[in-house]
């Protein structure tokens, strides 16, 4: 029997403490990846990479840092990876503006809970239409092409409506964040 | 915060954003941390619309994945396992069923509120992909940055080959996605009840469809006529392949009793499942091991990381096989049929033809009934044949089935061929239920079969047009009633331009009736069924036009 790295003890509180810390930050991870990465499954993909890794090299994850901001950093070169393997990289916002857009998702964190719970009281607010329309872009993740055959309108059309809808429920979001605050 | 681009932010989002565009929203956002915030703020919108909408029917999967771990390891193995866990020689198999408890703690802990279920379905493939292959190495920590990828879901294998997609010149943001092929359908259930997506009997599944099922059975025809039966609890993955499917967790058994189905492919995270023909069972045992077990026929698997030229291994008739946790190689176990006889169909073999006969002795179970379709006055009898041209490509086997036929009752003209109706009359087993049985034949003839008629119903089988006298398998399961069935095989011989006569005209059969573990009366997909986000998206088709005419001046809070 050849003996463990760690004990099990500390191999067990690690997957604990690892799991918090993954929990936590998954949606802010999950938002940075599908930003850059626009395929939602191949997101999920990048986003399992991503675990796998920050599981892989958790003993080297210096505490005192942001585990958020660590995790980013796992993710930018996992989506390099990413668009590496599919032979071409997309037109993408500047390394300053994608870095000063990580650190705007780590500060979203903070938030994350009550955001969520506001979205949903936001949703309810939205006509059965545009709840539909939600649901096929981001329940069926069809892309806005799909959605303007299947409707019968142009994908510029449909496009801008799934933008209003996301921006109004935005600002909902915001106003009832502010309200809280 | 400035006046939001809300154009250039679409862009950006749809993925339509040029080069310049792109600078000129970058600049925007490094203008303000404001405008950085607003724009992640659409960004992490987006994703948490996602989970809302896969919330629901996540919970569903978790509730199912938590009632299926827990069979496995109740809490009552608590107090026993951590004792375990302070013990210095820990088995690595043991630990892998520590990180089952723990994976299992965790569906627990985080399910109930609205925690980000995906996160918990991500870390807990996670806890044991990678944390598996900490006793390998005492030396390197657990797994480096830059090790290649552990590949936990793999593309499906494409067995259609169709040209490849050109890549060039597509934005990678906005993928045309194709409407997905319907690659099965839901043939047959029993008291099933599914988690997240519905699965109505009848139902054309898609590639990338996923059906869990959380209680009861439920069968799948793949297009080219492969049946998969499983038992919940079942998840499984339709691949864009019209002979494959990728089963995450549960049992399913799998049958391939035609010819176009054979090379049915299984996948599970551990092993690829390929069917050569055969009844076998699959089961994937929680998140850490795969069991194969072949009752009939003959299956290759092999593990699911192997290199791609790697050689499969061929498992016969009796043998299973398991994926070891402990050395993580495929390993011999006991077969262990019970497990599956809920889900095998009940087998009564028939007579073959020619069975127990010697050479040239006529087979009293057969008879030529009608030639060039006239029905005959008087039926002929058919003999065993051991014509060596027949015999050379499927032997005789006086124990299970022997060619039989006679020579030609009229020479058809050159390049041309007449038919004979090969006759007979079997009993449904009392014992079996009509509404599940159905025949299952390997037969072979000489020189093409064109038609089978059963109880005067002629069924619509595509038989293969080419000569060739290898075994071909098929299931009847139309027509047949209770009691006596009447079964005829119009074969057809040939006499070749260049031949001055045409040989014997012959017949070869092996066949079983079945009784399958489901009911059949579903067999016939319903043409309206769909499963329902199918429906969803119909629905929404209703309100066709109205995005369009929306204009600017909605506002949709």
């Amino acid at each position: 029997m050849r003996p463990f790295l760690m004990s099990v003890e500390n191999v067990n509180s690690s997957i604990q403490r690892f799991t918090d810390l993954w929990l936590e930050n998954h949606d802010m991870l999950a938002a940075y990846v599908y930003m850059r990465v626009r395929d939602f499954h191949d997101a999920e993909d990048v986003i399992q990479e991503v675990a796998r890794h920050a599981a892989g090299s958790f003993d080297q994850y210096d505490t005192a840092q942001p585990f958020g901001g660590w995790l980013i950093g796992i993710a930018k070169r996992r989506i390099a990876d990413y668009f590496r393997k599919h032979g071409r990289s997309p037109v993408s916002l500047s390394d300053e503006a994608m870095d000063e857009l990580a650190d705007a998702h780590l500060d979203l964190t903070k938030t994350k809970d009550i955001r969520f719970d506001a979205m949903q009281a936001c949703l309810a607010r939205l006509s059965d239409r545009h709840r539909r329309a939600i649901d096929l872009r981001y329940g069926q993740a069809l892309s806005p092409d799909v959605i303007a055959k299947r409707v019968g309108a142009t994908t510029t059309a449909v496009n801008a409506m799934i933008y209003r809808i996301r921006k109004a429920l935005a600002d909902c979001i915001n106003q009832r964040i502010r309200g809280r605050g | 915060m400035q006046d939001v681009p809300d154009k250039l932010i679409t862009a950006y989002l749809e993925g339509d954003l040029d080069e310049v565009q792109a600078e000129e929203l970058s600049q925007w956002v490094l203008a303000s941390k404001e405008n950085a915030r607003y724009l992640a703020s659409l960004a992490a919108l987006e994703q948490s619309l996602i989970k809302n909408s896969k919330l629901q029917s996540n919970r569903d999967i978790l509730a199912e994945l938590n009632d299926a771990e827990g069979s496995m390891l109740d809490e009552s193995t608590l107090p026993q396992i951590e004792w375990t866990y302070q013990s210095e020689s820990i088995s690595r198999n043991k630990t892998l069923e520590v990180l089952g408890y723990v994976g299992r703690q965790v569906l627990r802990r985080y399910a109930v509120g609205a925690a980000s279920v995906a996160a918990v379905l991500v870390l807990v493939v996670l806890l044991v992909f990678v944390f598996r292959g900490m006793g390998e190495d005492p030396v390197e920590p657990t797994v480096a940055i830059d090790d290649p990828p552990v590949v936990i879901d793999r593309p499906p294998v494409v067995i259609d080959e169709r040209p490849a997609e050109p890549e060039v010149d597509q934005p990678i943001e906005t993928p045309v996605q194709p409407v997905r092929p319907v690659v099965a359908t839901l043939t047959a259930d029993r008291d099933a009840v599914w988690a997240g997506l519905e699965a109505p009997l009848g139902s054309q599944l898609r590639a990338g469809d996923r059906l869990t099922l959380a209680e009861g059975f439920a069968e799948i025809t793949t297009v080219r006529g492969a049946v998969a039966v499983f038992e919940a609890p079942a998840s499984i993955e339709l691949s864009d392949s019209n002979n494959a499917i990728q089963l995450h967790a549960g049992k399913m058994v799998g049958l391939c009793q035609t010819d176009s189905s054979k090379g049915f492919l299984v996948r599970t995270p551990h092993m690829d499942v390929t069917d050569l023909g055969t009844r076998f069972g699959v089961e994937v045992t929680g998140l850490l091991t795969t069991q194969v077990h072949v009752f009939d026929g003959e299956v290759q698997v092999s593990h699911a990381q192997a290199p791609v030229d790697a050689e499969p291994t061929r498992l016969a008739m009796g043998q299973s096989v398991a994926l070891s946790a402990d050395t993580n190689e495929i390993v011999s176990i006991v077969q262990d049929a019970d497990r599956y006889a809920k889900l095998l169909p009940r087998t009564i073999a028939l007579r073959g033809t020619g069975q127990r006969l010697s050479a040239r002795q006529v087979d009293p179970n057969w008879q030529i009934t009608a030639i060039a379709g006239q029905a005959l006055d008087a039926p002929q009898a058919v003999r065993v044949i051991s014509n060596p041209m027949l015999t050379g490509s499927v032997p005789n086997d006086p124990e299970s089935a022997q060619w039989i036929g006679m020579r030609p009752a009229q020479n058809p003209a050159p390049g041309s061929g007449i038919t004979y109706r090969f006759q007979t009359r079997v009993s449904l087993p009392e014992t079996m239920d009509p509404e599940r049985a159905t025949l299952a034949l390997s037969y072979s003839a000489d020189d093409y079969l064109r038609a089978i008629v059963v109880n005067g119903e002629r069924l619509e089988v595509d038989l293969p047009a080419e000569k060739g006298w290898a075994i071909r398998d098929l299931v009847i399961n139309e027509h047949l009633v209770a009691g006596e069935n009447t079964i005829a095989f119009e074969i057809e011989n040939h006499r070749l331009a260049d031949q001055p006569n045409a040989g014997p005209v012959a017949f070869y059969l092996r066949w079983t009736w079945q009784e399958s573990s489901l009911p059949l009366a579903s067999r016939t997909p319903a043409e309206a069924s769909s499963i329902q986000h199918e429906q969803a998206v119909k629905a929404t088709d209703d309100s066709a036009g109205s995005f369009e005419r929306e204009g600017g001046s909605m506002n949709p809070i």
